[in-house]
């Protein structure tokens, strides 16, 4: 497994190491830290001046970013690219089935590792494929460089074949996009494209190179220093902020701390359980903030927000303070705004000064790295009791506990659970979007950090299999289990081909209930029961994953489950699970929308079994 | 209400259709927009007037702060002290009889007579925009073929400066490239 991926598993430890010896150097201004990560690259800074094609050009910048392995598809335009990988057999080619998979990897893997996932593509329909991967990486801040092939600089304009404006379309998607025209522009470029991506508030950068730049001779001078003028994240807060926020924290009674995908991004998950223990306060996630601190923490509450747990949703709408580390305030986490969390106080940390006060105004804002603003604000305020607000938020969760009552020979929390029990809540979970990935936020409590990846603000179906490919690169020692709905798998499932290929230990667990299941439930609530376009049929899953030749099992009582697991988890390779759950379960609780999170809907048949 | 930005920009490929994409995404109503030289090598100077609310107006420049590219951005809509000018070219109508009473109007206004035809002037007045709103209210009775307006670009007066930053030795360096 681990020779065919050719990727190294990236240590927390490592990843750590790159970010202390980035913000450790304590008399260097906080503006220049970005410089300083750069310059410390091992193999940063070589000035080498060797003639090479622009295509080698291209492999040796990502060598020296560290790239070892890329998800990509050839073309005509990027024909040069794929030639000159030949000369590099460091770096692990994997090909896709489809553009979008390529994105989604590349986004996998850099939510796994902290690394800058890379993916190629060709001209015209393999850049435009790229799009959605691009997008579902920009919203959640995902570090990305997409290497697309353009038609040759001489022809740019003239609508060639296969020639489309990719840096015009994926503008509004990226968070920095480049064509480059000559052949001098081509090392900066691509040097920065990965500064950009990782530094600051992280995103995904897109290289547009003309064939004719790709086969012309170009130097290598591998910059040093990278530096772009106006480009200076912030991350150390102003101590200033720093002491107002400690005493707000100190003079409140019922904290709230709000952990979002910042935690991730910041590596600040010791920094968070610290935090949280100093001043005793529960700990809320956002989807994506999901695995931030242990779900057997005492202090973690799960997730908050439409179908957050009642006791989280309660807490913040009672708290007194929000302590939100790298988090949007999301509506599908808020709620009506209007409602929400009304006594509270707003302290609000991100790296990104523009989220800052964009939909809940914050009383006290502070900008920079949740990891050096946490070890700032621990240091700064006195160890705190909040026994009785604990005590508080214990009895909601009494009152409204997460039961299953669904009656079905199937329920498909019970498949959730079941996945818990067999990786004893350390697993690699990659879930997709809609019912089954509200269940999977619920229902399995992740004891093992950063291990849930799920595409939360473009909410991507399709997004889970492919992005699997990356997140198993970057955990190569243990399988990844895929959670997905027969809907969302259908929209990517020709990736099976590339698991096989690549010989992945992928586990996918289909959830199969014969319906687009969330639009399926907001019909039943909001459209008077009218089923249009969501009842959807499918092959057989299980035949399907013999024609790849991956071995599968349907399940179709809760019986079954522990054993149909446990092989999975136990097969050396991939594996299908096709679990015919339940068709009509829905998500409870549910808060509807333009409703207080307070308000939340419960299971209808757990009232009823109350005395 | 209508505010006033300022933005230093690096001038390169796309960081126009960049910020319009910003202006457009929102659905804002961009009065004016002017770009020009700034006195700094490579650096564009951008003046844009639009009209939104303040905590929509802090929004688009925060966003506006996180392109690539941007230097400086300022909302200078509350500065006391500063200059707004604006240039008008502006044709008009006239015959034998009305064109000395055109040539007053514009000597009035300081406007400069850069083109006559047998049927019109051609006219380029500079000022604040109120005092171009009222030249071409005046002018209107005598029929206006053709105006041309750049936008009014905004400096404050005394000593300041809008940008230091873009003037440290990296920038310098990294322009100068």
């Amino acid at each position: 497994m681990t020779a065919s991926l050719g990727a190294s598993p990236v240590k927390q430890s490592d990843r750590r190491k790159a970010l202390t010896r980035a913000g450790g150097a304590g008399m260097v201004p906080s503006t220049f830290l970005v410089l300083v990560i750069d310059a410390e690259r091992p193999e940063g800074g070589t000035a080498r001046a060797m003639r090479h094609t622009g295509a080698e050009v291209v492999w040796e910048c990502l060598t020296r970013e560290g790239v070892d392995v890329v998800w990509a598809y050839p073309g005509g335009a990027a024909l040069p690219i794929f030639d000159a990988l030949a000369k590099y057999p460091q770096i692990h080619y994997v090909l896709v089935r489809h553009e979008q998979a390529a994105a989604h990897a590349a986004d996998g893997y850099a939510r796994a590792t902290g690394k800058v996932g890379v993916c190629v593509a060709t001209s015209g329909p393999g850049a435009t494929n790229l799009v959605t991967g691009i997008a579902t990486a920009m919203l959640d801040s995902v570090p990305m460089v997409a290497i697309t092939a353009q038609v040759a600089d001489s022809v740019i304009g003239t609508d060639a074949f296969q020639e489309i404006n990719i840096t015009g379309i994926t503008l509004p998607i990226t968070k920095h996009n480049y064509l480059v025209r000559q052949s001098k522009d081509l090392v900066r470029t691509m040097r920065e494209a990965f500064f950009l991506a990782r530094t600051g508030r992280p995103g995904p950068v897109l290289v547009d190179l003309p064939k004719d730049i790709l086969t012309a001779p170009c130097e290598l001078h591998y910059p040093e220093r990278v530096s772009r003028p106006g480009y200076h994240p912030v991350v150390r807060a102003a101590p200033y902020h720093a002491q107002r926020a400690a005493q707000a924290i100190a003079d409140a009674k019922h904290p709230v701390v709000l952990a979002g995908h910042g935690v991730h991004v910041a590596t600040a998950w010791e920094e968070l359980r610290r935090f949280a223990e100093r001043i005793n306060a529960p700990v809320v996630s956002t989807l994506l903030g999901l695995s931030a601190l242990s779900a057997d923490h005492p202090l973690c509450l799960g997730m908050a927000g439409m179908h957050g747990v009642a006791w989280a949703n309660l807490a913040i709408q009672n708290a007194d303070l929000l302590i939100a580390l790298g988090m949007r305030m999301d509506d599908r986490f808020t709620g009506s705004l209007r409602h929400f969390a009304p006594q509270a106080k707003l302290l609000h940390v991100d790296i990104d000064p523009a989220e800052i006060g964009k939909r809940v105004p914050a009383a006290i804002p502070m900008v920079g790295d949740v990891r050096f603003v946490l070890e700032a604000l621990t240091t700064a305020v006195p160890e705190l009791d909040h026994r009785e607000w604990l005590a508080q938020i214990d009895a909601w969760r009494e009152r409204h506990p997460l039961a299953v009552h669904a009656s079905g020979p199937l329920p498909p929390q019970e498949v959730i659970r079941a996945l818990h029990k067999v990786t004893a809540g350390e697993g690699v979970i990659v879930s997709d979007v809609g019912q089954h990935q509200m269940w999977v936020a619920q229902h399995y409590r992740f004891r093992r950090l950063n291990s849930f990846f799920t595409s939360g603000g473009l909410g991507t179906m399709g997004y889970s299999l492919p992005a699997a490919l990356g997140v198993q690169a970057g955990h190569p020692s243990q399988p990844v289990w895929v959670v997905v709905g027969d809907g969302s798998f259908q929209m990517n499932l020709q990736e099976l081909a590339t698991v096989a290929q690549e010989r992945l230990p992928i586990k996918t667990v289909i959830m199969d209930n014969g319906y687009l299941g969330m639009v399926r439930q907001w019909q039943e609530l909001f459209h008077g029961a009218r089923y249009i376009g969501t009842p959807i049929s499918g092959p057989d899953f299980v035949q399907l994953a013999a024609s790849f030749g991956i071995a599968a099992q349907r399940v179709t009582a809760t019986a079954e489950l522990a054993k149909a697991f446990a092989v999975a988890r136990d097969s050396g390779g991939p594996y299908l699970l096709d679990c015919k759950v339940q068709q009509d379960e829905n998500v409870y609780p549910m808060v509807q929308p333009g409703t207080s999170n307070a308000d939340f809907v419960e299971d209808p048949r757990g009232r009823a079994q109350e005395p | 209400m209508r505010h006033v930005l300022v933005a230093l920009v690096q001038d390169e490929p796309g960081m126009l259709a960049r910020m319009g994409n910003l202006f457009a995404r929102r659905g804002y109503n961009v009065e004016s927009f002017t770009a020009g030289a700034s006195e700094l090598p490579g650096v564009t100077r951008i003046t844009i007037v639009v009209d939104g609310s303040s905590t929509a107006l802090d929004q688009i420049a925060k966003q506006f702060r996180k392109l690539v590219g941007a230097l400086k951005v300022a909302d200078v809509t509350s500065d006391k002290d500063q200059l707004a000018h604006e240039m008008l070219l502006v044709k008009v109508g006239v015959t034998a009889k009305t064109r000395q009473e055109v040539v007053s109007l514009a000597d009035l206004f300081k406007a400069r007579i850069v083109d006559v035809s047998t049927t019109t002037l051609l006219l380029e007045a500079t000022g604040e925009p109120d005092k171009l709103d009222k030249l071409l209210e005046v002018l209107r009775p005598f029929g206006i073929k053709e105006q041309a307006r750049t936008g009014a670009v905004f400096i404050g007066r005394g000593a300041g400066v809008l940008n230091q930053r873009a003037r440290s030795a990296s920038d310098q360096k990294y322009l100068a490239e």
